[in-house]
C-alpha cells in the first residue's frame, strides 16, 4: 500500500479545570467559529437542529460586520453564499438535512466550478426524526456531489473543523460540508475559541465563464478535474488531526476494534474498553484501503456511526473473515440514534437489549397554542364534509393531529398547493390546500402560479401568522420588526396573490369570523371555480407580539 | 442494570416543560460541575416545547469521558419540576438513583379536554390523576416530592422554582454553597440574582429534614460523589 498509514493523533483533551472553555451546543460552536474564520456572510433557513447557528451568528453579526439573514428558502440561502464565495469571501450556509433537497440542485452543480473563498454547508441531520419528516444522511449527498464532509464529534471539533473547513474550502476549491446530528447539535461540551482571523479580501468578481458557465463541454473538463481531487481529499483527510488511529487491540490475542465517526466517537471513548483498537473518520472521502487495511488487521470491528450503515456497507464488503457488528449485523438498531445500551450488548457479545415497554402515561404531543386562531380554522374544517386537505410544514401540520385531525397528509415544504394542482387535474371539486405564510414564500408561489395558469378549481388557505412560529419566530418578508436596510420593504403578500391573477382572495380574521363564518367562507369557497385564496390574518401571539393584522382587505374579481 | 462504564461519571437529568428553566437549571449544574471535573457534557431535548412538549436535559461529569447522551437507568439523579414528567423519566433513573419532583402537574391540554367530556369538574379528574401519579412515585425508594412554585413565590418569584429544586439537590450534589452560589450568580442576570438565591435556600432548608430523615446522609450522598474519588 503506497500511502503512509502512520497516523496516530495523540486525543485532544482540554484540562477543564484550569482552561476558561464553554459549555456550549455544536450549533453555537459552529457559529462562532465562522465568526472567528471571518465570514462576510451567513444565509439559514429554519429547522431543527440547525436554527441555533444562524440566530447565534444574528446575535453577533453587525459587531463583526457580517451579512447575516434568513433566507426565503434553502435554495437561495445556497446560491448567495455560493455567490459570496466565488467572490474570493467567505460564507456559512446553514439548513436541516431536508432542507439541502431544496437547495440540491445548486449545491450540486456548484461543485466542479466550486469556489474562491471559502464555503461551508452545515447540515444538520435527524437520525431519529425528532423533529423532522424522514431522516436522510447527509453524507448521501456527499457521495453524490464530490464534496468535502467533515462529521465533528462533539462542539470543539465542531469549531475547530468548521474554522479549518473554510480554509480546506479554500485549498480545493470546494464547498466544505459540516453534517451535525441531532446529539452532535444539541450536545453541549466545552469549547476553547481560538484568535479570531482578522484580515478579509477584498470582494472581486471573476469573469471565467470558463470555469462557471457549465454547459456540457465545460462540465465534463471539470468532472475529471473534481475526480482527481478526491485522491487528495482523501489524503488530506487522513493527515488530519480529526482522524484518529490507536491499534492497541492488535496485542490481543482475539483483535477487536471499532470504527467510528461524529457523535460514534464519545460513545466508543465511554464505553469501548482501550484494549481495542479506534479508528475515527473525521469524514468523506475517507481513503477505502486506510478503512480496509483496519478492518482485515482485526478479528471484530464494530462500527459506531450516526444515520445510515454507509461506513458499516463499505467494510463489510471488503471485510475478508472479519466479523463486522454495527445496524447491517443487527447488533444496533437499523432505525434511530446510537444507543448506549445496545453498544454495551455489542461489545459484552450479549443479546441488543430493548428499551422499556410504553408507558401508560398521557403523551405530550405539540400543541396548538391556546390563544392561536389556528383552532378555530380546524375545528370549522372538521365540519366541512368531503374536502381534500393537503396540507403543509409548520404549525399548521399540528391540525393534523389530535383533536382535529383535519389535514390528509404533508409531504413536502409548499406541496400542499403542488398536490392540490393533481387532485383538481383529476377532477375533484373540493380541494383544499392549507399553507403557512413562510412556507407560501419558501415554495409556495410556482404551484399557484400553476395553478391559475391551468385555471384549476381549488381554494387556498394561506395562514398568515406573520412568523415562521414552529422554528422559533423568524421573520417573513411581509412582517418584520426593523427594516435590514434602508431600502428593503415588506411584501404585500394581498397584492402579490393578486398580481398573480387568482379568481379571489378574501381575507378574514378568525377570531372575528368564528367557526361558523370560517365554516360559511370555505364552504362556499368551492362553489366557485378557478383559484381561491382565503388568507387568514391573525398574529401568532408567541413570537409577533408586536404584529398587527394589515388594514381589512378583501378582492373580489369577476370573471378573469 | 445501569449501562457504561459510568463508575467514574455522575449523571443528572432535568425534565420538566418549556418555559419552568430547565435548560437553565441544567446549565447552573454544568457550570459548576466544569470546576471540579475533568470532563463535563450537557445535552438539550428541547423539541417541540413551545407548543407543550417536555424539555429533557442530561448534565453528565467525571474523571472519565463523557458523551452528552443518557440512556434508560443510567441518571444518578432526577431533578423535576413536573410530577407527570417525573413518572417519565422514572426509566431513566438508575437502581440507587435519586428523584427530587415538583408535587405540582401541568397536565397535557388533550387530557384535560377530556376531562371536561367526562365530567362537570374537571377538577376532580385532575385530583385523582396527580394522586396517581404521586402513589406512583412514592413507590420507589429515594423519591422526594415538593411545592417548588409555592417555594418560589416566597421567594419573590414564581420562575426561581428551578433553583428551589437546586437548593433541594444542593444535599446530595457534591459541589459546595459557595461553588453553586458562584454559580448560580454566574448564570443569571444581576437583576434577579437575589430572588434566585432566597429560592435556593429556601429549597435547600425545605429538604433538610424532608430527604435526610428518611435516608442516611451517608447513603443520599454516596450516590454522587464517587466520581471525585481518583
Amino acid at each position: 500500500m503506497s500511502r503512509s498509514l502512520a497516523v496516530t493523533v495523540a486525543e485532544r483533551e482540554i484540562d477543564q479545570t484550569t482552561s476558561s472553555s464553554e459549555v456550549i451546543s455544536a450549533d453555537e460552536a459552529v457559529a462562532f467559529a465562522a465568526l472567528d474564520a471571518g465570514i462576510a456572510y451567513s444565509s439559514a433557513y429554519p429547522g431543527t437542529p440547525t436554527t441555533d447557528i444562524q440566530e447565534t451568528i444574528l446575535k453577533h453579526a453587525d459587531l463583526n460586520q457580517v451579512k447575516a439573514l434568513w433566507s426565503i428558502n434553502e435554495k437561495v440561502a445556497y446560491e448567495s453564499a455560493l455567490a459570496v464565495a466565488i467572490g474570493g469571501q467567505r460564507a456559512l450556509v446553514s439548513m436541516k438535512q431536508v432542507g439541502l433537497n431544496v437547495a440540491a440542485d445548486a449545491f450540486m452543480n456548484s461543485c466542479p466550478a466550486g469556489v474562491n473563498g471559502g464555503l461551508v454547508l452545515v447540515v444538520g441531520d435527524e437520525p431519529a426524526c425528532h423533529s423532522s419528516q424522514n431522516k436522510q444522511d447527509t453524507r448521501h449527498y456527499r457521495n453524490l456531489s464530490g464534496a468535502v464532509l467533515l462529521e465533528p464529534s462533539d462542539s470543539q471539533e465542531a469549531y475547530d473543523m468548521t474554522r479549518e473547513a473554510f480554509a480546506v474550502s479554500e485549498r480545493f476549491s470546494l464547498p466544505v460540508i459540516i453534517r451535525l446530528t441531532t446529539r452532535t447539535a444539541y450536545g453541549c461540551t466545552p469549547v476553547l475559541r481560538r484568535k479570531a482571523r482578522n484580515s478579509r479580501p477584498a470582494f472581486s468578481w471573476p469573469k471565467q465563464p470558463e470555469r462557471f458557465f457549465i454547459v456540457p463541454q465545460v462540465s465534463r473538463r471539470l468532472f475529471k478535474r473534481l475526480l482527481e481531487r478526491q485522491v487528495e481529499l482523501g489524503d488530506w483527510l487522513v493527515k488530519s488531526s480529526y482522524t484518529v488511529r490507536r491499534l492497541d487491540g492488535l496485542q490481543a490475542r482475539y483483535r477487536r476494534g471499532v470504527l467510528c465517526t461524529g457523535i460514534g466517537y464519545p460513545l466508543a471513548k465511554e464505553n469501548v474498553p482501550h484494549n481495542w483498537s479506534l479508528l475515527k473518520v473525521a469524514g468523506e472521502p475517507f481513503p477505502d484501503d486506510l478503512l480496509s487495511e483496519f478492518v482485515r488487521q482485526h478479528d471484530e470491528v464494530l462500527v459506531l456511526e450516526e444515520g445510515d450503515p454507509l461506513l458499516e456497507a463499505r467494510v463489510r464488503h471488503v471485510s475478508k473473515g472479519t466479523k463486522v457488528r454495527g445496524r447491517l449485523s443487527d447488533d444496533l438498531t437499523q432505525f434511530g440514534e446510537l444507543q448506549v445500551r445496545e453498544i454495551c450488548a455489542a461489545i459484552e457479545g450479549t443479546p441488543r437489549p430493548l428499551p422499556p415497554p410504553n408507558t401508560d402515561l398521557p403523551t405530550r404531543l405539540p400543541e396548538i397554542c391556546k390563544p392561536c386562531g389556528y383552532h378555530k380554522v380546524f375545528a370549522a374544517l372538521k365540519e366541512i364534509p368531503d374536502i381534500a386537505t393537503p396540507s403543509d410544514i409548520g404549525c399548521n401540520s399540528l391540525g393534523g393531529m389530535p383533536p382535529y385531525s383535519v389535514m390528509d397528509g404533508v409531504w413536502a415544504m409548499g406541496s400542499s398547493i403542488g398536490v392540490a394542482c393533481g387532485l383538481a387535474a383529476m377532477g375533484h371539486s373540493r380541494v383544499l390546500a392549507i399553507i403557512g405564510d413562510s412556507t407560501f414564500y419558501h415554495a409556495g408561489l410556482p404551484p399557484l402560479i400553476e395553478a391559475v395558469q391551468e385555471g384549476y378549481r381549488l381554494t387556498v388557505l394561506l395562514l398568515d401568522n406573520g412568523t415562521a412560529a414552529m422554528t422559533g419566530g423568524q421573520p417573513v418578508p411581509h412582517h418584520f420588526d426593523s427594516a435590514p436596510a434602508p431600502l428593503a420593504r415588506k411584501i404585500d403578500l394581498a397584492l402579490l396573490i393578486k398580481a398573480i391573477g387568482v379568481r379571489s382572495c378574501t381575507t378574514f380574521d378568525p377570531h372575528v369570523l368564528g367557526v361558523m363564518g370560517i365554516r360559511e367562507l370555505v364552504s362556499s369557497s368551492f362553489e366557485v371555480p378557478g383559484v381561491k385564496v382565503l388568507l387568514y390574518r391573525s398574529q401568532c401571539g408567541l413570537f409577533t407580539p408586536g404584529y398587527h393584522t394589515s388594514e381589512p382587505f378583501s378582492l373580489k374579481q369577476k370573471g378573469g | 442494570m445501569k449501562y457504561a462504564a459510568s463508575a467514574r461519571s455522575t449523571s443528572i437529568l432535568i425534565v420538566g416543560l418549556g418555559g419552568q428553566g430547565i435548560l437553565h437549571l441544567s446549565k447552573v449544574l454544568a457550570f459548576a460541575a466544569q470546576r471540579k471535573a475533568r470532563f463535563v457534557c450537557r445535552s438539550e431535548f428541547r423539541g417541540l416545547s413551545q407548543r407543550g412538549g417536555s424539555v429533557q436535559s442530561a448534565v453528565r461529569y467525571g474523571q472519565s469521558p463523557v458523551v452528552p447522551i443518557l440512556d434508560f437507568h443510567s441518571a444518578d439523579l432526577i431533578l423535576s419540576m413536573d410530577a407527570l414528567e417525573a413518572v417519565r423519566a422514572l426509566d431513566f433513573l438508575s437502581e440507587d438513583g435519586l428523584l427530587l419532583t415538583d408535587s405540582a402537574v401541568i397536565p397535557p391540554l388533550h387530557v384535560v379536554r377530556s376531562w371536561e367530556r367526562q365530567a362537570g369538574n374537571a377538577n376532580i379528574l385532575a385530583g385523582e390523576f396527580r394522586e396517581k401519579l404521586s402513589d406512583r412515585l412514592s413507590a420507589r425508594m429515594k423519591t422526594f416530592q415538593f411545592d417548588l412554585n409555592g417555594l418560589a413565590k416566597k421567594a419573590g418569584h414564581l420562575k426561581t422554582a428551578n433553583m428551589v429544586l437546586l437548593g433541594a439537590a444542593s444535599w446530595f450534589i457534591p459541589f459546595s454553597l459557595d461553588e453553586l452560589h458562584l454559580a448560580i450568580k454566574s448564570c443569571v442576570m444581576p437583576a434577579l440574582l437575589e430572588p434566585n438565591l432566597a429560592a435556593f435556600g429556601l429549597g435547600r432548608e425545605v429538604a433538610k429534614p424532608k430527604c435526610l430523615s428518611t435516608m442516611p446522609m451517608e447513603q443520599a450522598v454516596s450516590v454522587l460523589t464517587t466520581s471525585f474519588v481518583e
